[in-house]
């Protein structure tokens, strides 16, 4: 109940002082709120719960920032699944295979939310599109590692605690 | 894809799943806001204290108390020069009802260039209709146009996004485009003719011939003019929006809609 509620108002936090960051003047090309969701993974949540905030999460980022509804909740939901796969089959043995595992799926979140599923829509994409997906992409891991390493405790120690199972 | 259905069936209505979310968001992204526009101009005072201080310590340490005190005029004073400046604004437009929003959302993590604002249905703010602020050109500067609107909130398209297009001329010679957005706080003005008149620094208004934005509006300046044909027959042209958008509090809605 305690973690849950954690990160619920983590997940609040961040959306505030985005924003905030955003009308102070200093505009952040990355995704707030998917690498902490990544993140809650391993803090076993109600799997419902979870659900639903990940659900909220997409519609927000879609409610700010996409002429298109359900772009992000897609494409959040898919790469949950995908990271969701690398920890169950995979099981994250060790730093490296997390690490890829974290960088890929943060790569193919930013790349279904911003430049396939706008094309499947038919939004217009910006000139250099694949510069502005790359940002994202970049800056969005910046953002994940930061996450990964506030998370330590409770992401890494889970990461490491299944892999200490598998073993 | 019920959340993509609902989308698609009416582009211009937000889904349910947005509007629940926008209503609890909204208030949530307004404190923000209000939140960092507020540091961000004490910061600014702030600096300009420290520049006073080291001048004028004595003095200012005598004068701290009004000084403050002052800091909160000037700032209803900035706020009544701004609101004179959209009033001026809403003069010019003979004819059109104008309703001042604030800005209180930002595009959260994206490319788009979408804006929240705090009037929408209850306001008779409709989709379609313009959005325009204050420039440091004078006149009134296109912002963008609504493309969804909430009881309470309204999204707003930028004229930097790239789905945004306006038909516009060049103020001086006349010559007839389309301006779109590119996404980074640039606009193209396509369609020009290779042979047209135009030079750096032109003015670009819109045409009027689109049925939303009147005739004369400021769309931006001419910052680039590509060599030669670069696309076929046209040579594309590089716009610098006259707002600017990372400064943007306040805006006008025209409320006027396009007769179909």
């Amino acid at each position: 109940m305690k973690k849950d509620l954690i990160f619920g108002l983590s997940l609040f936090v961040i959306f505030w002082f985005y924003q905030w960051l955003s009308f102070l003047g200093l505009h952040f090309s990355f995704d707030p709120f998917f690498p902490f969701l990544l993140g809650g993974m391993f803090w076993r949540l109600h799997l419902l719960l979870y659900l639903f905030l990940v659900l909220i999460c997409g519609l927000v980022v879609d409610a700010f920032s996409s002429l298109v509804p359900g772009v992000t909740v897609i494409a959040y939901f898919v790469s949950l699944f995908i990271f969701y796969q690398f920890a169950k089959k995979l099981a994250l043995k060790g730093f490296f295979p997390a690490l890829i595992s974290l960088i890929f799926t943060i790569v193919l979140c930013e790349i279904l939310r911003l430049w396939f599923l706008p094309l499947v829509f038919e939004l217009s994409l910006p000139v250099y599109s694949f510069y502005f997906v790359g940002k994202f992409c970049l800056f969005t891991l910046f953002w994940g590692f930061l996450c990964w390493s506030f998370c330590q405790v409770s992401f890494m120690k889970d990461v490491f605690q299944i892999s200490i199972k598998e073993n | 894809m019920v959340l993509i259905y609902a989308g698609l069936k009416g582009p211009s209505r937000l889904s349910l799943g947005e509007r629940i979310v926008l209503k609890g968001a909204g208030p949530v992204s307004k404190s923000a806001a209000l939140g960092g526009l507020g540091l961000r101009k004490f910061w600014q005072k702030y600096l300009f204290l420290v520049g006073v201080e080291e001048e004028n310590e004595k003095l200012r340490q005598k004068v701290s108390y009004l000084e403050a005190e002052l800091a909160r005029a000037k700032e209803a004073f900035y706020e009544n020069q701004r609101l004179r400046k959209l009033l001026r604004v809403a003069r010019d437009l003979h004819g059109q009802t104008p309703v001042v929003a604030h800005v209180v959302g930002k595009p959260l993590g994206s490319w788009q260039g979408l804006i929240l604002i705090d009037r929408g249905l209850d306001d008779n703010i409709l989709p379609e209709m313009p959005v325009l602020a204050y420039t440091p050109y004078g006149p009134a500067g296109v912002v963008g146009q609504v493309v969804a609107v909430e009881r309470r909130y309204a999204k707003v398209l930028l004229l930097t996004d790239p789905s945004f297009a306006v038909d516009a001329l060049v103020q001086r010679s006349r010559e007839r485009g389309l301006l779109r957005g590119q996404g980074k706080e640039l606009c193209l003005l396509d369609y020009v003719s290779a042979e047209a008149d135009v030079r750096e620094n032109d003015l670009i208004v819109t045409s009027g011939l689109d049925g939303i934005f009147p005739k004369g509006l400021l769309l931006g300046r001419v910052v680039k003019i590509y060599p030669g044909r670069t696309r076929g027959l046209f040579r594309p042209i590089e716009v610098k929006p006259a707002v600017d958008f990372q400064k943007l509090e306040e805006v006008l809605v025209l409320l006027r809609v396009r007769l179909k």
